[in-house]
């Protein structure tokens, strides 16, 4: 985040020591482009659900809970279509609908002693989930310059309609804290979850990136926060087995919200009635 | 500016609609849990749920083979407390007994096989011997059905069923009445107590008028289905094929109508409505019945009455080959739908109880890693059963 901050820093001075030839109109142009880069999901967890239950009173809770993965091992993607009107030379409303794919994992493990082979048995799942979303963002984008590069940073509300998410299983018998996927023991496949979780959702979007404006197409690259603010999973499904995957691996969703880090690229070209494009304006100074 | 504006407009109204949906199923109504022990080699055969007045549930267990085993757990689900009765006490009877407002189980003397009648204190969490039956042996069922308690046993020396009926303070056997098997079944006896081996499907009922008790007990060579008079005198019998065809499991309905669930050999099959005659002698395999090939009968077939909607439907559940549990949902005789249950692991029914809110909770037999048998519970709130017979 830091290094990106700076990254936005560096270009802003660099925009400026770059003698202005041209300065952006942007009051009343349309930009209609595409979108496309990765994001790393983080989850907040509201509520945990467990299906095995020890029978005993002393367990400690945090042992029971899931082990949920670090943002970097969340990674997906998202693809889609970037609109951008501009209300006056640094202010923008901007729609980047989008085919969003977001993951995240979480690790459960168990033992148990004294069985008839009196060998101890472990087993330790990494629950792998898919989630495919089409994101609506609607952002108020603010250009801190009207320079040919200029920084900027955008925020608004997202809305999140659910297309399809699958679930795996990946296991093996040592508890260490990690499943490899390559090289696990056993696997469920992928399987449908779609409905153990919500099918809308809405939250907030808020970012910053650098654009390059020539008269023709416009390129940025932009890192994205989102959040959702209702909780992704569906309550009344929650252990109806859709996966089959509750009794066999212990599978409960938590009840969560997600959210997540995008990094993406943008290319968009001015839309105008006019035959000529002119959306650079030469300086005066 | 008039576009921005509605754009904006239109995606705050999505949002506020999108707030307005609440999630309708408490965490109480609908859950699914395992209770696990992590000693590998402890077994568990749970036999019989009820809801207790706190809105948790109590469970009746074997483990270790027939020693009995408590479980408390609240209404979600999660472990209370249990006890694991002295080595003494073996082979409870697979139901818990509700009779004045008590809670009771019926089990056995490891040494002397003769019955105990313990009541279980649910609010003070412990268990208290209340009759010792010296003179009933090997206690097989138990049934209250708020009137009358009665105790199914076997008496090894005359072999013979035996139905006592207790008296008013459940101190002493007020009636019996023996009924010849003919040949001697003990060893089958010792299979079904030890859980050692083949579990029969022992049942008693008393019809709603009060006027027939029906048994699902040996007699005459087989495993039959004996109808009494109130004065336990025998009227009737539908005789079983040996021991591999007979009424498995049956709910009276009145008026000499029956929902019933019977095996031969390798099928079970289900009748929703069926009228037995308790004043005849005929074979339990002639009784139409709808047989269904995935269903395996040598696991517990649990048949409930249950209301849904404004529905009376009568519930079967029962285990199939393939490690699922299929619940049937009857409409009169006719079939409304089947809903399933799990995959994949091994894992069957052992009973099934209505709760105060109209839900159902399951009790189950879960092998953890396909190896270690665990209690289970199931619980599927009044919604969800709505949605299953509306076969969305």
């Amino acid at each position: 985040m830091l290094r990106c901050l700076l990254f936005l820093v560096l270009i802003s001075i660099t925009c400026h020591s770059i003698g202005q030839k041209y300065y952006v109109d942007r009051k009343r142009q349309m930009f209609l482009g595409l979108s496309g880069g990765a994001n790393f999901s983080f989850v907040n967890v509201t509520a945990h659900h467990h299906v095995l239950t020890p029978m005993n009173s002393i367990t400690d809770e945090e042992e029971r809970n899931k082990q949920y993965g670090k943002m970097g091992s969340n990674a997906g993607g998202q693809i889609g279509l970037y609109f951008k009107y501009g209300i006056a030379r640094h202010i923008s409303v901007v729609s980047n609908p989008s085919f969003q794919v977001n993951q995240f994992r979480y690790l459960t493990s168990y033992n148990w002693a004294d069985t008839l082979i009196n060998l101890g048995v472990e087993r330790e799942i990494l629950h792998q989930q898919k989630i495919n979303s089409i994101i609506v963002p609607i952002s108020v984008r603010y250009d801190f310059t009207i320079n040919q590069i200029s920084p900027y940073a955008h925020f608004g509300p997202q809305l999140h309609f659910l297309q399809d998410a699958n679930k795996a299983i990946y296991f093996d018998d040592v508890i260490d804290g990690e499943v490899d996927i390559r090289n696990s023991k056993g696997t469920s496949g992928n399987v449908n979850a779609k409905k153990h979780f919500n099918h809308f959702n809405f939250g907030f979007l808020s970012g910053a990136g650098v654009s390059y404006y020539s008269n023709y197409f416009t390129l940025s690259f932009e890192t994205n926060v989102s959040f959702g603010l209702r909780k992704i999973v569906n309550d009344e499904h929650r252990y109806k087995d859709y996966t089959g995957f509750t009794l066999q691996y212990f599978d409960v969703l938590d009840q969560l919200r997600m959210g997540s880090l995008a990094l993406q690229l943008t290319a968009v070209f001015p839309i105008d009635t006019s035959v000529k494009l002119s959306i650079l304006k030469k300086s005066r100074n | 500016m008039r576009l921005v504006n509605y754009i904006v407009f239109l995606a705050f109204m999505v949002l506020f609609c999108g707030a307005c949906k609440k999630n309708k199923v408490a965490p109480h109504e609908s859950f699914i849990k395992i209770y696990d022990d992590v000693n590998g080699s402890n077994e568990y055969t749970p036999l019989s749920i009820i809801e207790t007045a706190d809105g948790g549930y109590l469970i009746l267990s074997a483990h270790k083979g027939w020693q009995i085993l408590l479980l408390k757990i609240d209404e979600l689900g999660e472990f209370q407390w249990k006890i694991e009765l002295p080595e003494k006490y073996v082979n409870a009877t697979p139901n818990i007994l509700q009779h004045n407002n008590k809670n009771y189980v019926v089990c056995m003397d490891q040494i002397g096989l003769t019955t105990y009648l313990l009541e279980i204190d649910v609010s003070a969490s412990n268990v208290n011997e209340m009759q010792h039956f010296t003179n009933i042996s090997y206690p097989i069922y138990a049934f209250s059905n708020g009137q009358n308690f009665y105790i199914q046993s076997y008496d090894r020396n005359s072999r013979r069923t035996v139905l006592n009926k207790l008296n008013g303070n459940l101190s002493a056997v007020a009636t019996s009445a023996n009924f010849n098997v003919n040949t001697d079944v003990e060893n089958r006896i010792i299979e079904h107590v030890t859980f050692m081996g083949r579990r029969m499907p022992f049942f008693v009922r008393t019809t709603p008028e009060m006027s027939h008790i029906v048994m699902g007990c040996f007699y005459n060579y087989s495993f039959s289905t004996l109808f009494l008079d109130e004065n336990m005198n025998l009227t009737g019998v539908y005789n079983g094929a040996h021991y591999d065809g007979s009424i498995s499991n049956l709910l009276p309905l009145g008026n000499d109508f029956f929902a019933l669930s019977r095996f031969t050999f390798q099928h079970l099959y289900f009748q929703p409505v069926i009228s037995l005659n308790p004043n005849t002698i005929t074979m339990a395999n002639n009784i139409p019945a709808q047989g269904y090939a995935e269903l395996n009968p040598a696991l517990p077939s649990i048949i409930q009455p249950i209301m849904i909607g404004d529905t009376n439907y009568i519930s079967f559940m029962a285990s199939t080959w393939s490690n699922e549990l299929s619940v049937y949902f009857f409409e009169n005789e006719e079939r409304k739908v089947v809903h399933t249950i799990g995959q994949n692991v091994p894992f069957y029914a052992a009973d099934m109880t209505k709760t105060s809110d109209g839900g159902i909770i399951i009790l189950v037999q879960v092998r953890v890693m396909g190896k270690f048998p665990r209690i289970g519970t199931i619980r599927l709130s009044k919604k969800e059963l709505e949605v299953i017979v509306r076969g969305d």
